[in-house]
Order: C-alpha cells, then structure tokens, then sequence
C-alpha cells in the first residue's frame, strides 16, 4: 500500500485533477505537520483514491510493479535514512484524505546526497535540508512552478525560455474551454522521467536504457560539445522524433493542435519544462555540493532556515505564488491554467544565498550560451558524389578499424560491439562508483539502492551493424558523435587535427561517417570478424 | 592559587606588550616548513592481483604484466603507496605560499599511458596548469575525466599521440581517470588552487615543501581504497583520532617529521 503512495509522488499519478472543481480541495498548510503513520490512514486513503479515479494504465503499472518491485522496494524502506519519508507519507497520505488531489513535490536528490556523504564522511541531512528550501523557495512546485527573478539572468533567461508559458506543461494532465492542454509533462513524460525530471518515474526500472535523469545537466544527443547543454532546437527535435532503439517515444503529434496549426507551442512548452527540470535540478546539485563542503556555507544556511519559524519554507512558497497563480488553497482551475508563471523577486541576503544566486548565474549561463557551443557539421562536396562516396566508404573502414580511431576496440571489427566488460554511464556511476561502491558489488550497492538509486545496468556499445541511431541519422548527427563522443557514456571524443597532429582529418571523420553509415548494407554478406563471434548473440537482444 | 593565576595573567600581559613593542618595529620574516610521513600498512601486506589483459594482445607484449593499482603495499616495509595529503583551504588566495611556488609551473603536467596502466596513478596538478595526457603504448586508449567542477571530458589518446587539456578550477575530491578500452585503468587527478599536496612513494613516504610555519594547517588524508575517511591512524606507537580525515597541526620551521603512521587493515575496503 506504501508501494501505491510511493508510485504516485514519485510519478505524479496521482488522480487527475477535476477542471470543473468538484474536487481537489487541500490546504497547504496541512503539509508542515508532522502526523504519525497509521496503517488504518492508508486503507483509508486508497480506497479514496480509487473513488476518485486513477487511470487504468496506472493500474496495470501498479500490478506489475507489485510483485516484482515491491520486494526491492521494501527492501529499499529497511534503510533508516528513509524514516523521515513515512512521517512525510502519512501526511501527504491525510492530506489526501482531505479530498482527491494532493499537491506534489518535487523529491529531494537523495542519490547525490548519499554520494556527497561519502565524499565528506559526514551526515549531510542539514545541508540538504537549507538546500531543498531554497530550491523550493525559487522554483516552485510541480503544480506551481517558480522562476527567480534575478536582475543578473533576466537576459539569459529571455532568450532561453518563456516563464509565462511553464503553466502549461506543469501541474496535473488539464485543458481549458479553447481547448489548450495543460500539464503536459505529466501526461506524457513524467510515467518515465519522474515528476522530479530523476528519471525515476514508476517504468523506469523496467527500461534499458534508463529515462534521463535531467537533473545533471548531462545530455547524450545534442548538436553542441559534449559538456555543453543541448540547444532548444536539439531537445525539440529529440522530443518530436524520440530515441529509435529506446523507449523514448516520439511526440511529434503533439507538434500542433489539429484544429490550429500555427498554434504550435504544446512542444515548445515541453522543451521549456525540460530546461526548468534541469536547471532546478542541477541548482539543487551544485548548491548541495558547495554547501556540504563548506561550513562556512552551512551556517548562513542554518542562519536562513531558522529565519523562519518551522514549516514555513513550504507555506511561504505557497503565499508567494498566490500573487501569480489564482489557484488559491482550492483547485486546479480553469482560471490557474491561462494565469502566467512570472518570474519571483528572491531573497539575497546571506552568503549561502549568494552562493545559491552563483550557481544559478552559472548554470544559466551555461544553458543560454549553448547556442555557441554547436559544432560544426559541413557536409563535404563528395558526399553525393556515388563514386566518390564509394571511395569513402572504403577509406573510412581502414579508419575504423586503425588504432587512431580505436573504433573495433570497443565496436568490434564488425561493428557488432565485442569490447567492453562491464562498464556503466556515469548516471550510474554518480551514486555508485563516486560515491566509492562497485557497481556490479551486490552488498556493497545497498545502501545505494535504499536511498533510491536505480540497479546499476552495464551499457554496451551499440551494435553499428542495425544501423539505428539513437542520437539522429543524419550524417552530422553521425558526425557529431564521433567528433565529441557521447557525453555521460564510455563513448570517447575522437582525436582530432589540427589539436592533435596524430589525429583524424576532418576529412577522415566523413570518411568513417559513410563507413558506419553503410555497416548495415553490408552486414548481409558479411563473414563476423575474428572476436565479433560472441558479440552475435547480442544482436538478437538488442534488435528492436 | 587565586595570586598564582593573577600573576600568572600579569607575566602573560607583561610579556604579550613586550612581543607587540619589539614586534613591530622588526619585520617578521615568514618562515617555511617540510612536513614528511611514512604511511604503513598495520598488517600484513595484501598482494596486488594480476588484471586480465588478454583482451587486447598489445598490452600484453613483451611479457607484460598487469596488476591492481587500487591497494598498493610494500611487501618488505609495508609502505602504502598512492596516500594523498592535501592542504585543505576555502580561499587559496589568502593562503602564505613560499615564493618558489606562489606561480603554478607553467610547464604541463603528464598523465601517460604505459604498458596499459596510467603513469602516474595519481597526478598532483594545480588549477589552470595544462594536462598533457600522452599515449606512450603502441595501443590507443582513451582517458574518461570525471570533473565535477571542470568540464568531463573523454578523448581518445592514439598511440604516440597527445591531447592537452586546460583544467581550470580547484576539484574538491580527486577526480577519477578512466580508459573504458581498457577497463582495468584507473588513475586520479588531484587539482588544487595551492601547491600543497602531497603523494606517497612506494616505500609510503610523503613530503609537502615549502608550507607556511607557525600557523594552524588543515590538511585532509585520502586513499583511493579507504573504507569511509581514513579517521584512526597510528603515530609512532600512539592512537589519534583524524576526523572525517582531517588533521590540523602547527608546523615549526624547517623539518616537521610526523615519524611512521600506521594505519589498520579495517582502514580499506
Ligand atoms: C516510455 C518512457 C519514456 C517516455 C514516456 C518519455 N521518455 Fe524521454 N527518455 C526515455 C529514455 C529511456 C531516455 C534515454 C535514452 C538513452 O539514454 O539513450 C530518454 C531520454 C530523454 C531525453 C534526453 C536525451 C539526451 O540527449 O540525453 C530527453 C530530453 C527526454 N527524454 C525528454 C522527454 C520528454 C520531454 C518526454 C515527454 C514529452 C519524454 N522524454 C517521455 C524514455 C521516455
Ligand atoms: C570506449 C568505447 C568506445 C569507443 C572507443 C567508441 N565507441 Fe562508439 N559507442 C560506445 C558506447 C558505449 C556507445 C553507446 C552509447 C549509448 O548507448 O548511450 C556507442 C555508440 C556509438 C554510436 C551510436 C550513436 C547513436 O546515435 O546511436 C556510433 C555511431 C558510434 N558509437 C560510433 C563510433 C565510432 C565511429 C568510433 C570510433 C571513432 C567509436 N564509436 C568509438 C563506446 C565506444
């Protein structure tokens, strides 16, 4: 029954919200209290809950999560560190009690918390504690997102996304008498990438690769430098055609509404709403860092927390976006869903909220200036040249197989992927091997588990002889990749001239493109290289 | 003893107006001081365990042989190899450097790839210095950074190849190397905005120059393989207490020779 609430924070499913107001009524203010757990208050609560309809397809999840997840998920609750969450269940659990809608929250980042605590050696439960209030403070809550007004980012901010339109993919799954769509994050991606944007939404566990986890910062396939945040248009032209090869579907019928083709922003509200995630998500990371290795920090963070008479960070949240959001204590209502998010004047005062403000300019900055960032991708005049492209192709499978490009080490010589034992992304790797834990170490990954991290999975090089590319299948899709390497995988950036005199031409680079590019044409007749045998095996796994 | 104490304080007066007449007519030459450790392993040395290389025959030539570098331990003298000490300071900006070292080298600073391991396992650097990440092995590798701070980066280094990377900012925690062709290398990269980091050798030898005598340091203690902080160590015979790893001291100048620490089994993983 736990198992049912968990899934519903965690995933935002809970019941859909009643535009018309008939239900959703809860206080804010509940939500600071401290209650005791009653298993009498869950019974009662589901049976609430399922008066108050949940979607079928949450039923199905929850049937097969039970029996499968349940034991891990339990197993995961024996961790003391958890305690504080069941106090925080049985609220949320009478909060809910009070009627049908609960109000999210975003969940804190307890997998870099536990990896921060290893680092330092020392509890960080204080820490964390200034730091989700803040975050809180500045960006809201899932149903009320927030943007800092602050006077430094408002160029930044101008240019990377509208405040005013984050309404539209926050908040529950809602629409309006114009047929505008609301809450479409939750509708569409939250069942995968979580509410939070952790990548921890109830099917995750299921799925290989895992959903992004946005809160790093960390994206795979993008047109800029690895390191660099992708740009708008990159996340837009990912979210609309998806990942071929993963689970990540394609929204293209979401580009525009039937009825109004040039009312086109149901996307573009998807992609402003992955950017909050992120930067919200990647504050918290930073602030917690900086916080966690600086005493100094802590004690204006405490300074600042006990400002404020308990629980008030949730309530003061709460009172501020009254201003903007005509939500009030009630409903999600029609008239919230046309009122603008504007961007809030925050408070700047003590060095923790300085640092607070840095790291937010930083990670601004970083997002706005992707656009600078984006490499260059120039088709060459032979490429639609047959005879020369033919030439290429053979060039480019000497390249391939050469130990400049060291492609056949991890790739294998046909392309099958032979090489590497055992290795993880660093999404894995952020709470597991950073935090001193060998992934594939059954024991030691406990206490990894109970805090929430995901079962680390070992990632394989892709199998080039599908010829599916999950990062686009352009030619300067391709191009890119090699060029930077994939950001957050084993999959390196290649050696370049004229930065590395032993490295490939660019040239060379478009070489190997069309060498890639044709693998799967000529895989028919191919004879498996020497080592590629085992490696056949795999192919038949990773065919879609 | 109520006139004892007040006599005491007098003398204590007494003597600190002396100090601040003399003292502030002559200049106070900041003095320098080397610190030096041994780190030895209490126990009987664990052995390093052979790495399967097999994958990749060029790693394996000329009778090459490949070991853990996770838990080096002298068998005769059980010096601990690869324990790092760093001086631990919020603003290294405010911090007395000698003046030998107050400029960082301008020289790079070498992360090579030998026989299929990384040399040296664990590189000392100083924020802004270039790392030169060099390829010495007829095989390619790539070197996979895990910053925090600084941008991650994962370049391929080609055999006989070299790619220069500019490491900008202070890294908090040592920052993992990894070539994922070669899954077994692992290798550290230590940045720091002050010189003061120390490394020991294989007979477990640590030596930080040139340290600001006469005021309180914070150092902090680091292995790769430590089981939490390394919080309990033993010098010469006698059990301290370094908390979370940290230790503070009051160096004297010159030579500061803390003797032989020994550190428990139960201190590793
Ligand atoms: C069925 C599960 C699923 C749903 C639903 C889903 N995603 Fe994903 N998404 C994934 C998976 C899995 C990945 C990771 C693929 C990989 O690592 O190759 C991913 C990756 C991403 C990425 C990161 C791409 C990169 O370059 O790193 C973004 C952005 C993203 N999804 C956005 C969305 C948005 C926005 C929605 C809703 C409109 C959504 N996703 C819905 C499964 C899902
Ligand atoms: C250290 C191992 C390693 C090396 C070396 C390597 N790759 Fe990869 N490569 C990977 C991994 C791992 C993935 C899968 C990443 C993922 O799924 O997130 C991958 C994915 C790819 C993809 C799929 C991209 C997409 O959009 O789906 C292509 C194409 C590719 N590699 C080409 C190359 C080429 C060409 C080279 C040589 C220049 C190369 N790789 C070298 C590990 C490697």
């Amino acid at each position: 029954m736990l198992s049912c609430w968990f899934f519903a924070q965690t995933a935002g499913l809970g019941p859909v919200a009643e535009i018309d107001g008939s239900a959703g009524a809860q206080n804010p203010a509940n939500l600071g209290a401290k209650t005791p757990l009653h298993p009498f208050d869950f019974g009662q609560y589901l049976f609430k809950w399922a008066l108050c309809g949940v979607r079928p397809q949450f039923w199905r999840t929850l049937a097969l999560a039970e029996g499968w997840v349940m034991p891990r998920l339990l197993n995961g609750f024996r961790a003391k560190r958890l305690a504080p969450m069941f106090g925080f269940a049985a609220v949320a659990a009478l909060s809910v009690l009070s009627g049908c809608y609960s109000e999210p929250h975003f969940e804190p980042n307890a997998v870099f918390r536990f990896r921060v605590e290893a680092e330092t050696d020392q509890d960080q439960a204080k820490a964390a504690e200034a730091v989700n209030a803040l975050v809180a403070d500045w960006f809201g809550t899932p149903d009320r997102p927030q943007w800092p007004a602050i006077a430094e980012t408002t160029a930044a901010t101008d240019s990377l996304l509208q405040v005013e339109r984050l309404n539209r993919a926050a908040g529950p799954q809602r629409s309006d008498r114009e047929d505008n769509h609301y809450g479409l994050y939750r509708e569409l991606c939250s069942n995968c990438h979580g509410l939070t944007g952790n990548g921890r939404g109830p099917t995750a566990m299921f799925l290989d690769p895992y959903p992004r986890d946005f809160r790093p910062g960390w994206f795979k396939y993008k047109s800029t430098k690895r390191g660099s945040r992708p740009t708008r248009d990159d996340l837009y032209r990912l979210i609309k055609h998806g990942i071929p090869g993963t689970s990540m579907p394609a929204f293209a019928a979401i580009e525009s509404h039937e009825h109004d083709k040039k009312k086109n922003d149901d996307l573009d509200a998807v992609v402003d709403y992955v950017i909050y995630l992120s930067v919200r998500g990647e504050v918290e990371r930073l602030l917690l860092y900086e916080v966690a290795n600086d005493e100094g920090l802590l004690e204006g963070a405490r300074a600042r927390m006990s400002d404020q008479p308990a629980g008030s960070a949730t309530t003061e949240v709460s009172s501020s976006s009254q201003a903007t959001s005509t939500t009030e204590t009630s409903n999600v209502s029609t008239a919230s869903n046309a009122a603008p998010v504007v961007a809030q004047p925050v408070v700047i005062e003590s060095t923790f909220e300085i640092k607070a403000k840095e790291v937010f300019v930083d990670v601004l900055s970083k997002w706005a200036g992707s656009q600078e960032q984006v490499v260059n991708a120039q088709l060459p005049a032979w490429w639609n040249e047959p005879a020369e492209h033919a030439d290429a192709i053979a060039q480019g499978r000497a390249i391939y197989l050469g130990a400049t490009a060291a492609c056949a080490n991890c790739h294998g010589k046909s392309g099958g992927g032979n090489g590497l034992v055992r290795d993880y992304d660093d999404w894995a790797k952020d709470g597991t091997v950073r935090a001193g834990i060998e992934p594939a170490d059954r024991a030691a990954l406990k206490p990894y588990l109970a805090v929430g991290g995901l079962k680390p999975v070992p990632i394989s090089p892709r199998d080039l002889r599908l010829g599916i590319y999950r990062g686009g299948s352009e030619p300067a899709d391709i191009y890119r990749r090699i060029v930077q390497g994939i950001e957050g995988t084993p999959m390196p950036a290649v050696a370049l001239k004229p930065d590395n005199p032993q490295g490939l031409s660019e040239d060379e680079v478009w070489q190997l493109v069309a060498y890639v590019m044709n693998m799967k044409a000529e895989v028919a007749g191919a004879i498996p290289a020497e080592g590629d045998v085992a490696s056949r095996e795999n192919v038949d796994e990773v065919q879609p | 003893m109520k006139v004892s104490m007040s006599w005491l304080k007098f003398g204590l007066l007494l003597a600190g107006a002396l100090c601040s007449t003399f003292g502030a007519n002559s200049v106070i030459a900041q003095e320098w001081a080397d610190l030096k450790m041994t780190f030895v392993y209490d126990g009987k040395a664990p052995a390093a365990k052979p790495v399967d290389a097999s994958k990749d025959p060029l790693c394996l030539e000329d009778g090459n042989k490949i070991v853990t570098e996770n838990m080096v331990v002298n068998a005769t003298n059980g010096g601990i190899r690869y324990i790092a000490l760093s001086l631990d300071v919020k603003d290294a900006s405010k911090l007395k450097i000698h003046p030998d070292l107050a400029k960082a080298s301008a020289d790079k600073v070498l992360l090579d790839n030998v026989k299929c391991v990384f040399v040296p396992h664990v590189v000392v650097m100083r924020s802004g210095q270039t790392l030169e990440v060099k390829n010495s092995d007829k095989t390619g590798h790539n070197a996979n950074f895990g910053f925090f701070k600084n941008q991650a980066q994962n370049v391929t280094v080609p055999s006989g190849a070299s790619k220069d990377l500019k490491i900008e900012k202070e890294e908090t925690a040592p920052t993992p190397v990894e070539c994922n062709i070669h899954p077994w290398m692992k290798g550290y990269v230590i940045v720091k905005d002050h010189p003061y980091v120390g490394v020991s050798d294989e007979n477990g030898a640590l030596v930080i120059k040139g340290l600001p005598a006469g005021e309180e340091l914070k150092f902090r203690v680091w292995h790769e393989n430590q089981n939490k902080a390394i919080s309990e160590v033993t010098i010469n015979g006698k059990k301290e207490k370094w908390d979370r790893g940290y230790v503070t001291m009051t160096l004297k100048p010159g030579e500061n020779n803390l003797g032989t620490i020994k550190l428990a089994p139960e201190r590793f993983k």
